[in-house]
């Protein structure tokens, strides 16, 4: 442990108390729709639907959800095939092109990736990428939750600049060693960028996870759908305005206890991922053991 | 992070070729060194060739007027009508106004959007305590998985000009009447901050992973050095993550056009317009009018011209300043 | 070209042939967008659907296969794409304009209703047809909507009680209400909406209430705002705004039940279901909370305007491989002798998932627990007023609906209502459309809520002009000569 002066002491606690602070923001938020999710009909009747701590444990709402629980327990297994097999794909498409883009001596590497850029400005739009999922028969299939976001330019281009970031005097002592490619590439290259591999991955399990849109246009069967639309076909009839003009023939308003208990159950599983990604923040020593 | 290094070069090539077709030769045999890379690549090129470049042909949308059910049939039958769409773009009488309204909240946006992730990564690499370090860093991510329906929810209800949380904290310690969500002035206040909010967290990830794969020895070395913690952040980190730091303002400044469509679609109403139209609302309530599809491919190729020409400034302003950008 | 559409055709019938065979039903695919399903993309529980399938199929002879769309905000997306792409959709709603949106893809219906649709005919009166045709008389579609009076202004019942006040049927004796009110309780307020508030106030001020209005001096149809006191309207609005009668927010972004639940709204201007169905749920925390719908006057006549019936429609998509079996199915559906029909598809089915409480009033008790959400229900309100409901959060509303919603007798009728506009080819004329309405919503806004001076009227009376209103005004004259024959 270094020690700290007495103005690193006092940033210090300064940084401490701003992260409290940050921490109670981001909190606090989310503790009140945990909170809704266990308030009684009578209690929001009395206390409305955003309190910081339910007076009395209703479980009222997670009844009503895991009464349906074939409908939610299909859609989650949905979404976890997205996550699980959707993240695989993307990540596996992902490091291999940024990997060779991240090459500084590749003759076109600055033509590919121009290639790849101009995908992140231009877009034929909704109709033709509609159009196309459907002619290679993609819809209604789960796959068409996967390929048509294999690679997210944004994503591959920031894990190539994280490789070229690596010190290349390790792979020239490595291919002066006689490996070849696809071995610095296994041994070298990703044990080194396991923070940004997880990252990445991380990325795009959360985009999974949180999609909803390419779900919504391309399947049209019930059993094919994510958590997310129905988490979301529930929350817009209350906060898109005027929506109730469709019909007259209306329910009441879900209950904000059940949309709160919605969003907890479609919230809180994804954050377990959070821990196993983390060990490769923490372990971002490597560089120098491998070195040494 | 600029090292000088040459990766190990085929020997064989430099030598004994003539001028004239050596180069051409000379590329063809750095190209087949390199085989293993293309063949890497080509998955990927493959994808974004079929479900990019492809229906990328549908820009023509934006040059005629198509109806949507159509298919493939009605893209191509349906009939030129040239710089329509974008002449009724550009001659609204809000067309300046959307504008500006798009520039100066993505402004906002990135002026104390961008920097706070950065500070917030800064902050967490001081702490000591892991368990805390961990604990403020994933639930700082909680946000980022309230949708914006939620978000605005919660907003809508904290906001209320009575019976609002915050309001209600903020009118009895200033005695002043807060009326946020009505208020112009304070309107862009709002979604900068709750797009602050949600963002920040999330958006740190990528500079903490950045500051995970700095060399420990440099921070030793330092230490030894007699460096304190100010000049440690200032003469290691920074510079190390500083190409982090470039490329994500590239894609912030690309994405200058795009100022939060969803968080404002669901945020703003008639009495901020005038501070918070911007261009994609401006598109979604037309569309409202009518299936106005290729209105919409109009507007989108405009962003995406600009956003083309955004981009490739930001990125030569990087290469300038000796970073690595995009290219 | 014509190759293309006879092989989607075949593709179609490669698709849809097998399970028609295998199931001697015809099979029809219905997008069921109808608003019924909002809160329930996922979907019935899928055993329980297939067994109400089987037994529609066994009772009407087609077998309806249902899809839900994805939520409510990209339902309209989605079903485009879906009318574009290689999967088969027979029968839809009409969303946004109308059916004349929709005039490319869909099918006259005429002669399939003459010989398929007796039930249907009968049961939709009349004059609600006749929005439903083309320039050539063919029907387009089945209506889905009808005329109402959904826009009312309500004021507390109990709080009047209390203060010993008679329901007003004034415009002064509401303000004269609303200062009693506040009087009796400084946090008591109106609420209503930016929409609403046209719909439920601009008849007392103005000729046509809030409708589009005809010129006496050209004979040219203009819009609302145009229309001799408009300003009259802005101003009386802005000294209620000024004098503090208004929930701050109500111009602007709110949550409807929470709103209602601080008990201190005293007067609400708007939707008829933010009372009916909010109440029940908030009853328990506002004690005696009671609403008294009023119907109020002033020298102009009702204050409040009647919603005319519009262009959304079902309607039958040129996919379809067998479009006279989505009209059995629809006929089955509105069959007019008997409501287990329409209840089949709104509940399950009978005896098991929902049975009648009392037949000879047709009171229904539905059992939800099945988890059966209403993939079939087509509504119409003609068909959904025939029976009520044993619940105690919705029975208010359902009432309602039978009753007060469909007496237009207190409002004004829109000057052009039920003429049936092609909205579509408006917006093709009309480019400055999105602009001239934006200007209306965001301007009285601005004025009634005082941020921008009266003075300034004028002003945007010229912007209205700049934005190009005469187009608008042209393109809708047009119209209305070519349909009224004026």
């Amino acid at each position: 442990m270094l020690k700290l002066s007495r103005n690193e002491k006092i940033a210090h606690a300064i940084i401490y108390f701003l992260l409290i602070a940050l921490t109670l923001a981001f909190l606090i938020p989310f503790i009140i729709v945990f909170s809704t999710s266990f308030i009684s009909d009578a209690e929001f009747a009395r206390r409305g639907g955003y309190v910081l701590y339910p007076e009395a444990f209703s479980s009222g709402a997670y009844d009503i959800l895991f009464g349906r629980s074939k409908v939610i327990l299909n859609a989650y297994g949905v979404t976890l095939f997205r996550v699980i097999v959707g993240t695989g794909f993307n990540l596996a498409f992902t490091i291999t092109m940024a990997y060779a883009l991240a090459k500084k001596d590749l003759p076109g590497r600055v033509p590919l990736t121009i290639f790849v850029f101009i995908t992140m400005v231009f877009s034929g739009g909704l109709i033709p990428r509609f159009l196309l999922v459907d002619a290679l028969g993609l819809r209604n299939t789960l796959w068409s939750m996967v390929f048509p976001g294999l690679i997210n330019a944004w994503n591959m281009l920031i894990m190539r600049n994280f490789f070229m970031s690596l010190p290349e005097e390790l792979f020239d002592a490595a291919i002066v060693d006689g490996a070849s490619p696809p071995t610095v590439l296994l041994r070298i290259v990703l044990p080194l960028s396991m923070p940004v591999i997880a990252t990445i991955g991380l990325f795009y399990a959360v985009w999974h996870w949180n999609s909803w849109f390419d779900a919504a246009i391309y399947i049209d069967r019930s059993n094919l759908k994510p958590m997310q639309i129905i988490l979301r076909s529930l929350l817009e009839t209350t906060n898109m305005q005027g929506l109730e003009e469709l019909a007259f023939i209306e329910d009441p308003p879900p209950a904000a206890s059940l949309r709160s208990a919605l969003i907890i159950v479609s919230t809180v599983p994804v954050l377990f991922i959070y821990p196993f990604v983390q060990r490769y923040f923490v372990k971002g020593i490597m560089i120098g053991s491998i070195k040494g | 992070m600029s090292r000088e290094s040459r990766i190990a070069m085929p020997r064989t090539i430099s030598s004994a070729e003539t001028a004239k077709d050596g180069r051409y030769r000379r590329l063809l045999k750095r190209m087949w060194f390199y085989r293993f890379y293309y063949l890497l690549a080509l998955p990927g090129i493959l994808y974004f060739v079929i479900f990019h470049y492809l229906p990328m042909i549908g820009i023509v949308i934006a040059f005629k007027d198509i109806s949507p059910f159509g298919g493939v049939v009605g893209i191509i039958e349906a009939p030129w009508v040239g710089f329509k769409h974008f002449n009724r773009f550009f001659n609204s009488i809000f067309f300046w106004d959307v504008i500006e309204n798009t520039v100066v909240i993505s402004g906002l946006k990135i002026i104390f959007g961008f920097p706070a992730p950065i500070i917030f990564a800064l902050m967490l690499n001081e702490v000591t305590r892991l368990k805390f370090k961990r604990f403020v860093q994933t639930v700082s991510y909680l946000p980022h998985f309230i949708s914006w329906v939620v978000t605005t929810g919660l907003i809508t209800a904290l906001l209320a000009t009575s019976g609002g949380l915050v309001t209600e904290i903020l009118n009895n310690m200033t005695g002043e009447r807060w009326t946020f969500l009505t208020n112009p002035d304070q309107f862009r206040g709002i979604l900068t901050l709750s797009h602050v909010w949600k963002t920040v967290g999330w958006s740190s990830i990528l500079y903490l992973a950045a500051m995970a794969a700095i060399d420990p020895a440099l921070y030793e070395a330092a230490a030894i050095d007699g460096a304190n913690r100010f000049q440690m952040a200032r003469y290691i980190t920074i510079p190390s993550i500083a190409f982090v730091i470039t490329i994500l303002f590239i894609f912030e400044i690309g994405n200058l056009l795009d100022a939060g469509f969803e968080q404002i679609l669901l945020l703003y109403s008639p009495a901020v317009y005038s501070v918070s139209d911007i261009i994609d609302t401006y598109v979604y309530r037309e569309g409202l009018l009518g299936l106005k599809y290729s209105f919409a491919a109009a507007v989108g190729l405009f962003k995406g011209v600009m956003a083309f020409l955004f981009l490739i400034a930001a990125n030569t302003l990087a290469n300038r300043l000796g970073q690595p950008g995009l290219w | 070209m014509r190759k293309t559409r006879l092989a989607v055709l075949l593709l179609v019938l490669i698709l849809v042939l097998p399970t028609a065979i295998a199931q001697d039903e015809p099979v029809i695919y219905i997008f069921n967008n109808s608003g019924t399903l909002q809160f329930d993309a996922g979907g019935s529980d899928p055993d329980v659907l297939q067994r109400v399938q089987d037994h529609i199929a066994e009772q009407s002879g087609v077998r309806p296969v249902t899809i839900v769309p994805g939520g409510a905000a990209s339902a309209t997306e989605q079903l485009n794409l879906l009318l574009g792409s290689s999967d088969p959709v027979d029968l839809f709603q009409a969303p946004g304009n109308g059916w004349h949106d929709y005039a490319m893809a869909i099918i006259p219906i005429t002669d399939l209703l003459a010989e398929h649709g007796q039930n249907i005919m009968q049961v939709i009166p009349e004059q609600q047809w006749d929005i439903m045709r083309n320039a050539d008389g063919e029907i387009m579609g089945i209506p889905r909507s009808t005329p109402t009076s959904p826009y009312i202004t309500w004021v507390r019942q109990d709080w009047l009680d209390e203060l010993g006040l008679d329901v007003p049927t004034t415009w002064d004796e509401l303000e004269a209400t609303i200062e009693a009110f506040q009087a009796h309780n400084p946090e008591a307020m109106i609420a209503t909406r930016p929409q609403d508030v046209r719909w439920t106030t601009l008849g007392g001020f103005t000729p046509n209430g809030f409708s589009n209005w005809q010129d006496p001096d050209d004979g040219m149809v203009k819009p609302w705002v145009m229309q001799p006191g408009v300003l009259d309207w802005v101003t009386e609005l802005n000294s209620w705004w000024e004098a503090g009668y208004f929930f701050p927010d109500t111009f602007t972004r709110f949550d409807a039940p929470e709103l209602f639940r601080t008990c201190n709204l005293g007067v609400w201007m708007g939707w008829y279901s933010r009372i009916t169905l909010i109440t029940p749920q908030i009853e328990s925390g506002c004690e005696g909370i009671a609403w008294a719908r009023t119907s109020i006057t002033t020298d102009m006549g009702y204050i409040a305007t009647a919603r005319p019936q519009n262009a959304s429609a079902y309607v039958v998509t040129r996919k379809a491989a067998n479009p006279a079996a989505v009209i059995q199915f629809m006929d089955w559906v509105y069959s007019a002798d008997t409501t287990d029909n329409q209840l089949t598809a709104r509940y399950g089915i009978k005896g098991e998932m929902w049975d009648y409480l009392d037949e000879e009033n047709r009171v229904v008790g539905p059992d939800l627990s099945f988890g059966y959400v209403s993939e079939y229900m087509l509504p119409n309100l003609n068909i959904e007023i025939r029976y009520s409901l044993d619940d105690p959060s919705r029975a208010w509303h359902v009432e309602y609906l039978g009753g007060q919603l469909i007496d237009l007798g207190d409002a004004k009728w829109p000057f052009d209502g039920g003429v049936a506009y092609n909205l579509s080819r408006v917006a093709d004329e009309v480019p400055t459309l999105g602009d001239i309405t934006r200007l209306l919503d965001e301007q009285t806004i601005l004025f009634i809520t005082g941020q921008r001076p009266l003075d300034q009227w004028d002003d945007f009376m010229n912007d209205l002009q700049r934005a190009g209103v005469d187009d608008w005004t042209n393109a809708i004259t047009a119209q209305y000569n070519e349909l009224t024959g004026g």
